[in-house]
């Protein structure tokens, strides 16, 4: 194997996530690769760990440290799933999985997730994105992101990032309400989001998400309202809404367990959910995947990339990557990753699981997952292969196809794991 | 008498469970120097792992011990272990006759149980001679007077010189073996007559065919000979004939009064019964021993494969088992909820128990068992009868005059202090109290009239409980009484699982309904719909639970790219799922079916 000629790969596209994993402090839901009160010296020692990852992708490129010009292993190159802003995503290892010339692909995402990556000093931010335009080809319009909770943020931080290139903040503002804010361990209030606001639109953000949470323990519906309508008044560009999931690990699952937290009844979180559809849908915003709305044209592209089966590399801790049919993750052990025993863990999708993943992630989207995409991909029309699940689906009301478009119906969004899981594990992904 | 018949001494050890018995048969052992120390395992002669377990033998195990006694001769003792629950009481009345003498094993904490006294009464029945022995000295709660003074108001035997023994120590072994030889009779056999020995316990070995152990009364049996078993009237030959030393040696002979094992090429332990008698079939004795009884099993349940698992890998270990178990019984049959499985037959719950463990655990099955169910007497209008043991063959009930059920005399013996909590759970399960005898100032025997079928689910268990474990009982079938019985049907979504068909009588219906249904509804996980789950008797509904439906299922997020968690945790859900049963729209998992079975304390 030697080098391979970038031409080669340059219709190839990639997005690109690197992973801060520190926080001020743990939140209580959270169960996300990332650590509080680290000291910058700590922080400092990280950053340098992930320049040195980003550093060995480039040295792989030029040395040819190359598996195989054949291509992923079903053909395609497969889409990840995934909310707005939510933890660490893919990576690559030196010469690993990544496979050919990485360095070719054209960058047009770059996510900076968490952990909280504004907790860290604006020039290690931006010494980390001179190093990826160092190694990789960042396209000039690339989506460049950065997660950024409030509390953490000063108008000179934010003018900092906006001047190195960061182009979209997204904020974990969650609630607007103080007493659920502090029920979920957040560091923030409602005043400070609202400052924090105003500073990034002076900063010049004009690309802003907002991350909201709902079903929080003891939160009545008419507080989720309030909220809603105060983010709505902000008029942000994108807004994620998720529905608080217990995770095992996490002091909410100590709590629950112990049965000091119960959780909201499912009829409320629902209510809650819908609302906020309907809520979104009043003032024009695209709702485009499960826990996503945007105004059109601001959808993220990043995550995108993970809900459409495109290569993604994820850089740092813990972080996840696909690229060409192979899936591989970082350790989240922060030792050896900074020892540069980074790779833990390597998977090339068989066609069965390619076809688990496709549907997994592309169901996701509101559009619905493309019938003659899938077709295209796997030869085989999807009614075919999973001809039982989709006509009793679509007879339970879950499912519908409009045009070249298979979809969760408005009723089907709220039992998108009972579609999913039959459709995953069903016989008929074999050929 | 035979010179070398002197020297022979054929025993028993009675004792209750957890009395000690497996341990002292350990000592004895240990003692005449038939087992290094180094070699024993916790309880030789328990050698299922889940008789020593559960602390019971289950298959008897009998072995020669080599005893070079005080008198300066050296005795061959032949230790017949019996198994020790209600559920083998025929097995061990065999064990019993194949012997002269029996070492009673009692508590020096407890004294005297039901289960030692149903088995010191079979010895006696048998004409043994009883050597009380007292046990469990090492414990600081010990009362060997008391224990003596109840075994002469209660047996009425003297046990004044019963040895004090702990086995658990090791503390005075030798005076049990000395009693042995001094007070059990040494055999009588006629070593000229016709051959005539007594089956009292069989296996199957994969490479011997059955293995026959027998206790040789007149005659003798050798390698080559051509044997007939009196009662199944099938003829075999000799392969091979051995003593337990412990562990098979092959001898030359068997002669009389010994006790040893025939191999003969016998195919599957039915055609080997215990009980039977062996002769020569060119030199047949005339008439056979007494006592043959071929088992009848008394309790059924249906065992059915599990999601997953196949129809031929549980026949065939039913088949193994039934090899080797002569009172167990199967057969195929079908049920809608369930598919094709098989309705099994059993001396008792205990019986069933073992023989679900060991499908589970030796053969690595995954079964489901349903309700067990006795023996049904249903008279037709016509007057025709028709026994029924799976409630869902019950014919129409406008066809059926009445149906009868299987009733049990019931001793329970118990301290005093029981007395009204186990009467007021004898009521509550249908007894009807026949006397109650105080067997000393502070233990009671309760006699009862009780119908089978409120003993089979948990009624040991309750005993137990009530009891803090001091409660014994015995019981054996009576006859048949006629009984207001219906059956109740229990409705998922509105369709009959017939898995959980069962006959109650009719008074303890609504309870008994309301319990499963509210079982159900714990177990049954939510659907997207609501299922209610309902208890019938004919057309009547007599209980009602709804599982309600869930109204999400959504994962909010998939972590940054990280899509192989999240489809692992869907992957690992639908494998749970498998462990499902499908009865129309409605997943059931396996637990329930057991789940109904357990009474709780509470209800």
């Amino acid at each position: 194997m030697t080098t391979i000629n970038k031409e080669l790969f340059s219709a190839d596209k990639l997005g690109i996530y690197l992973h801060i994993p520190f926080c001020v402090q743990k939140c209580a839901y959270c169960d996300f690769t990332s650590f509080g009160g680290a000291s910058e010296e700590e922080q400092e020692r990280y950053v340098r760990g992930l320049i040195r990852e980003i550093r060995e992708y480039g040295a792989g490129g030029e040395t040819g440290q190359v598996r195989d010009e054949s291509g992923p292993a079903d053909g395609r190159p497969e889409p990840a799933g995934t909310a707005e802003d939510e933890g660490p995503a893919g990576t690559a290892e030196d010469e690993g999985p990544a496979g050919p010339g990485i360095r070719g692909y054209l960058a047009e995402s770059v996510f900076f997730g968490g952990g909280t990556p504004s907790l860290l000093e604006p020039h290690l931010i931006e010494s980390l994105l001179a190093e990826l335009k160092n190694v990789f080809r960042v396209s000039g319009e690339a989506e460049i992101t950065l997660e950024a909770n409030p509390g953490t943020l000063s108008a000179e931080k934010l003018a900092a990032y906006r001047r190195m290139g960061i182009n979209r903040l997204s904020m974990g503002v969650q609630s607007m309400d103080d007493g659920i804010l502090r029920t979920l361990g957040r560091i923030h209030d409602r005043k400070t989001v609202l400052e924090n606001w105003r500073q990034a639109r002076s900063a010049g953000f004009d690309n802003i998400n907002l991350d909201l949470m709902f079903g929080v323990p003891e939160q009545r519906l008419e507080d989720w309202e309030k909220t809603l309508s105060e983010i709505l008044a902000l008029e942000p560009e994108h807004l994620s809404f998720y529905s608080l999931q217990i995770e095992e690990g996490t002091e909410f699952y100590r709590r629950f367990c112990s049965g000091s937290l119960s959780q909201i009844p499912e009829e409320l979180d629902r209510r809650m959910y819908h609302t906020a559809l309907e809520e979104l849908e009043k003032r024009g915003y695209h709702h485009y995947e499960i826990s996503n709305a945007a105004k059109p044209g601001f959808e993220c592209r990043h995550n995108l990339k993970y809900w459409s089966m495109e290569d993604y590399l994820g850089l740092g801790l813990a972080a996840h990557s696909y690229i060409r049919g192979v899936r591989f993750c970082n350790t989240g052990d922060r030792d050896a990753y900074e020892r540069g025993d980074r790779l833990e863990e390597v998977h090339r999708n068989d066609r069965r699981d390619s076809i688990s993943d496709f549907l997994f992630t592309e169901l996701r989207l509101i559009r619905g997952i493309s019938l003659s995409e899938f077709e295209l991909r796997y030869g085989q029309p999807l009614t075919e292969l999973f001809g039982p699940q989709v006509r009793r689906f679509t007879g339970e009301g879950l499912l519908e196809t409009e045009g070249d478009f298979l979809r969760f119906t408005k009723k089907g969004l709220d039992f998108t794991n009972t579609v999913m899981r039959e459709l995953m594990t069903a016989g008929g992904a074999h050929e | 008498m035979n010179s070398y018949q002197q020297y022979i001494r054929n025993f028993s050890i009675i004792a209750h469970i957890d009395h000690g018995k497996s341990t002292l048969a350990d000592r004895l052992l240990e003692k005449t120097g038939s087992v290094a120390t180094r070699d024993m395992k916790e309880q030789f002669l328990d050698n299922m792992e889940l008789e020593r377990e559960r602390g019971i033998t289950i298959k008897l195990q009998t072995t020669r011990l080599v005893y070079k006694a005080k008198d300066g001769h050296e005795y061959i003792l032949n230790l017949i272990d019996t198994p020790g629950h209600v559920d083998f009481n025929y097995e061990v009345s065999r064990s019993l006759a194949a012997c002269e003498g029996a070492i009673l094993v009692v508590d020096a904490t407890q004294g005297v149980e039901a289960q030692t006294l149903a088995n010191v009464y079979l010895a006696l029945d048998e004409n043994l001679e009883i050597v009380p022995v007292i046990n469990k000295m090492d414990l600081a709660s010990a009362r060997p007077d008391e224990a003596k003074e109840e075994i002469e108001d209660v047996i009425g035997i003297d046990a004044s010189d019963a040895p004090l023994i702990s086995a658990k120590e090791g503390l005075n072994i030798e005076d049990v073996l000395e009693a042995v030889v001094a007070k059990v009779p040494a055999p009588k056999g006629q070593e000229d007559g016709k051959l005539k020995a007594l089956i009292f316990d069989s296996y199957y070995d994969n490479y011997k065919g059955v293995v026959i152990y027998a206790r040789i009364f007149d005659g003798s049996v050798k390698k080559g000979d051509v044997i007939r078993l009196m009662n199944t009237k099938k003829k075999y030959e000799v392969t091979e004939v051995g003593v337990n030393a412990p562990g098979q040696q092959p001898v030359a002979e068997l002669s009389t009064g010994s006790v040893g094992y025939i191999c003969a090429s016998i195919k599957q332990v039915s055609d080997a019964r215990v009980g039977d008698t062996i002769t020569l079939d060119s030199d047949p004795t005339e008439e056979a021993l007494p006592g043959y009884k071929k088992v009848q099993p008394m309790v059924y349940c249906g065992i059915y494969p599990a999601e997953g698992e196949k129809y031929e890998n549980v026949k065939d270990a039913l088949e193994k088992l039934q090899v080797n178990d002569a009172a167990f019984l199967f057969e195929p049959e079908t049920s809608t909820a369930l598919g094709f499985g098989f309705r099994c037959g059993f001396l008792g719950l205990l019986h069933m128990e073992i023989i679900v463990e060991r499908l589970e655990r030796e053969f690595d099955l995954g079964i489901i068992t349903t309700s067990p169910s006795v023996i049904y007497r249903v008279v037709m209008k016509d007057q025709s009868e028709q026994m029924i043991q799976n409630p869902s063959n019950l014919p129409d009930i406008m066809e059926i005059d009445h149906i009868e059920e299987p009733m049990v005399k019931a001793d329970i013996m118990l301290p005093k202090d029981y007395v009204g909590a186990i009467m007021e759970l004898c009521q509550e399960r249908r007894g009807r109290m026949l006397h109650m005898e105080y067997l000393t100032e502070t233990r009671v025997t309760l006699h009862y009239d009780m119908p089978l079928n409120e003993v089979i689910y948990d009624f040991f268990d309750a005993l137990k409980s009530k009891t803090r474990g001091y409660g014994s009982l015995d019981y054996e079938f009576d006859r048949y009484e006629k009984s207001d019985l219906v059956k109740m049907d229990i409705l998922l979504n509105k369709e009959l699982v017939d898995a959980f068909s069962m006959i109650v009588h009719e008074s303890k219906a609504y309870a008994r309904g309301r319990f499963v249904c509210e079982k159900l509804k714990d177990i049954i996980p939510k659907h997207q719909f609501e299922i209610p789950i309902q208890a019938s008797v004919g057309q009547k509904v007599i209980a009602r639970e709804t599982v309600r439906a869930y109204r999400k299922d959504v994962l909010a997020k998939c972590y940054g790219g990280d899509i192989s968690r999240k489809r692992k945790l869907l992957e690992k859900q639908k494998e749970g799922k498998k462990r499902m049963r499908q009865f129309g729209s409605v997943e059931v998992p396996q637990e329930a079916f057991t789940a109904v079975l357990k009474y709780d304390d509470n209800k």
